[in-house]
């Protein structure tokens, strides 16, 4: 496989879907700063209070404590955006291999000499990676905006105010935190490329409405199986179990001690790679494979 | 000399139907061959499966590669036209360049700049914003600055005013053809291409019923003006095609001799269409 041809694929990619990956994020970073703008300016700012406030932090004994407060919060900060750019995904990967086939574009790209590998894998890797990479490099931005924020707001506090908010800057572990959120994100796109690959595969085939096609025939297969399991009486159902079981996160997948913030700062990580077994390898590959199938075997004109 | 494109007893069904049934044809170097035939006659699944886009039985060679198992390799001398509005409205002409430039071993972008110079279309332009004219034009743009062997044209020209139409069959021989080069191209409007064909290629209900040079054909048929009294001898020479207005009747006839032609009335050469029309109206005569 070409790397400049897959760079290429990707690029293009970009250009296809501009609009949505480079208004949503920024759209979200901006409500982010002028949502708390207006907030302060609507409410005012009580700067005795605050002034205290920041002194009994600076005095504050608790590291881990804080470090984990620290944590929680640019947590806080990256799962709108981890959510939003899910919804990205989810458009982009319905989308993909549809929107080509009806404005019949699809005809003019397979007359390029292009593999039809390098097509579905470009396609992939710009759902499962570049497009979370999008959204977590434009929470970054908004994280580090703060950080620069916070660190004029220490120095001023620290000549004008005498108030030292150094110490929680060395406690807070800015970088191990934010190294520990951007590692999810390739042990989530390996997770979710089950799905990935399904609504690639619904987007290829779909002659009409792509959407109702991933969702569909997924309701009406756990509908028979739960009425089939209900006549038969047997002990669960086979299919619904398998989705429930996979897609869902519990806490028993990722077992911390909520004292240990090492414990706390790993555990999405730890309950995302808990999720990964054969199941993810078999289905993605099937689901993969059918729908480079249907691109080289069945693509209408 | 070896030909550029080999079909060979080429089949093709959709389900029940039978849509290509024995094609055979060769497409040698120099040839601007026209695949002409009524709607439904198989044309553009003929094409399809010569560019490896659908699956197909009987044998196929384009520059010596399988269409189906060498498709990208094929692809790299061989470019394609399937109709002008197949490119995608979001994609700007910088970035069709660009992207062309990329992937295309083969694709010389200041050639493309060259064409786009002489048109109305700016490199920041979206194809939405082009009409449908500026968009064939940018289409053969990005071809023409293909160093291809092989050119394949679907209905290039469909839904095109006759200037633009002119000007794309122009643009054609003058930028991209040369001797060592092929063209395949299939069309309604066969009166307006048949100066620039070598060849045609008759396709009717999956098969090949002519394939000749241009040149052999002008040769083999003749179009007669034949008046009223002599009708009865016409007939006997079995015409494929006749058509009687205001008291005189046109006839084509196949490889009959031209001296006793001349004696049922004004011979003169048929055009392509002509041609066309006797033959795929042969068996109702």
């Amino acid at each position: 496989m070409n790397a400049s041809i897959m760079k290429a694929s990707i690029k293009k990619e970009l250009w296809e879907f501009n609009g949505m990956l480079k208004w949503v994020p920024i759209s979200l970073a901006g409500a982010f700063i002028f949502i708390p703008l207006l907030t302060l300016l609507l409410n005012g700012i009580d700067t005795s209070m605050m002034l205290e406030g920041l002194k009994h932090l600076s005095e504050a004994n608790d590291i881990k404590g804080l470090t984990k407060v620290f944590f929680v919060a640019t947590s806080a900060l990256f799962i709108p955006f981890i959510v939003v750019g899910f919804l990205v995904q989810m458009h982009y990967f319905v989308n993909c291999l549809y929107d080509e086939r009806r404005d019949q574009s699809v005809m003019f790209w397979r007359s390029l000499p292009v593999s039809d590998e390098v097509t579905i894998v470009s396609k992939l890797l710009t759902g499962a990676i570049v497009i979370p990479t999008i959204f977590y490099s434009a929470a970054t931005v908004l994280f580090v905006g703060g950080l620069l924020l916070a660190f004029i707001g220490s120095v001023i506090l620290s000549i004008g105010f005498d108030i030292s908010l150094w110490s929680l800057w060395s406690s807070a572990q800015i970088m191990s935190g934010l190294g520990s959120i951007w590692l999810t994100m390739i042990p989530t796109a390996i997770w979710l490329l089950p799905l990935y690959a399904w609504l690639m595969l619904t987007s290829i085939y779909a002659k009409k409405a792509p959407f109702l096609w991933a969702i569909l025939p997924i309701v009406v297969v756990l509908i028979i199986e739960a009425i089939l399991v209900h006549y038969l009486q047997l002990s669960q159902p086979f299919f619904g179990h398998f989705i429930g079981d996979y897609f869902s996160i519990t806490p028993d997948k990722a077992i911390i001690n909520p004292d240990d913030i090492i414990a706390v700062r790993w555990a999405p990580l730890q309950a995302v790679m808990a999720q990964i077994d054969y199941r993810t390898v078999l289905v993605s590959a099937g689901l993969l494979f059918a729908t480079y199938w249907v691109r080289v075997n069945k693509q209408e004109s | 000399m070896s030909a550029l494109i080999s079909v060979s007893g080429l089949c093709k069904s959709y389900g029940s139907k039978k849509v290509l049934s024995g094609v055979d044809l060769s497409l040698n170097a120099g040839q601007i061959v026209g695949l002409v035939g009524p709607n439904g006659a198989g044309k553009t699944t003929c094409l399809q499966a010569i560019l490896g886009l659908t699956d197909f039985d009987g044998d196929i060679s384009v520059l010596g590669h399988h269409p189906r198992k060498d498709r990208v390799k094929m692809l790299k001398e061989v470019a394609y036209i399937a109709d002008v509005a197949i490119l995608p409205k979001w994609l700007k002409v910088s970035q069709a360049l660009s992207y062309m430039q990329d992937i295309h071993p083969n694709f010389a972008i200041e050639k493309a700049q060259e064409f786009l110079a002489k048109t109305n279309i700016a490199v920041n332009d979206k194809v939405k914003a082009l009409s449908k004219g500026m968009v064939a034009q940018l289409h053969l743009a990005l071809i023409l600055a293909i160093d291809a062997k092989v050119l394949i044209l679907d209905e290039p020209t469909l839904g095109l005013d006759i200037l633009t139409r002119r000007q794309f069959y122009s643009h054609l021989l003058e930028d991209f053809y040369t001797e060592d080069k092929c063209i395949v191209v299939t069309t309604h409007q066969i009166e307006e291409i048949e100066h620039i064909l070598t060849d045609v290629a008759f396709i009717q209900q999956g098969k090949i019923v002519l394939a000749q040079s241009t040149d052999d054909i002008r040769q083999r048929f003749n179009l007669v003006s034949v008046t009223n009294e002599q009708l009865p001898q016409a007939d006997e020479l079995q015409p494929l095609f006749k058509n009687s207005m205001m008291g005189l009747t046109t006839m084509l006839f196949d490889n009959q001799d031209k001296e006793i032609l001349q004696g049922l009335g004004k011979v003169t050469v048929p055009s392509l269409a002509d041609v066309f029309v006797g033959i795929m109206n042969k068996e109702t005569c």
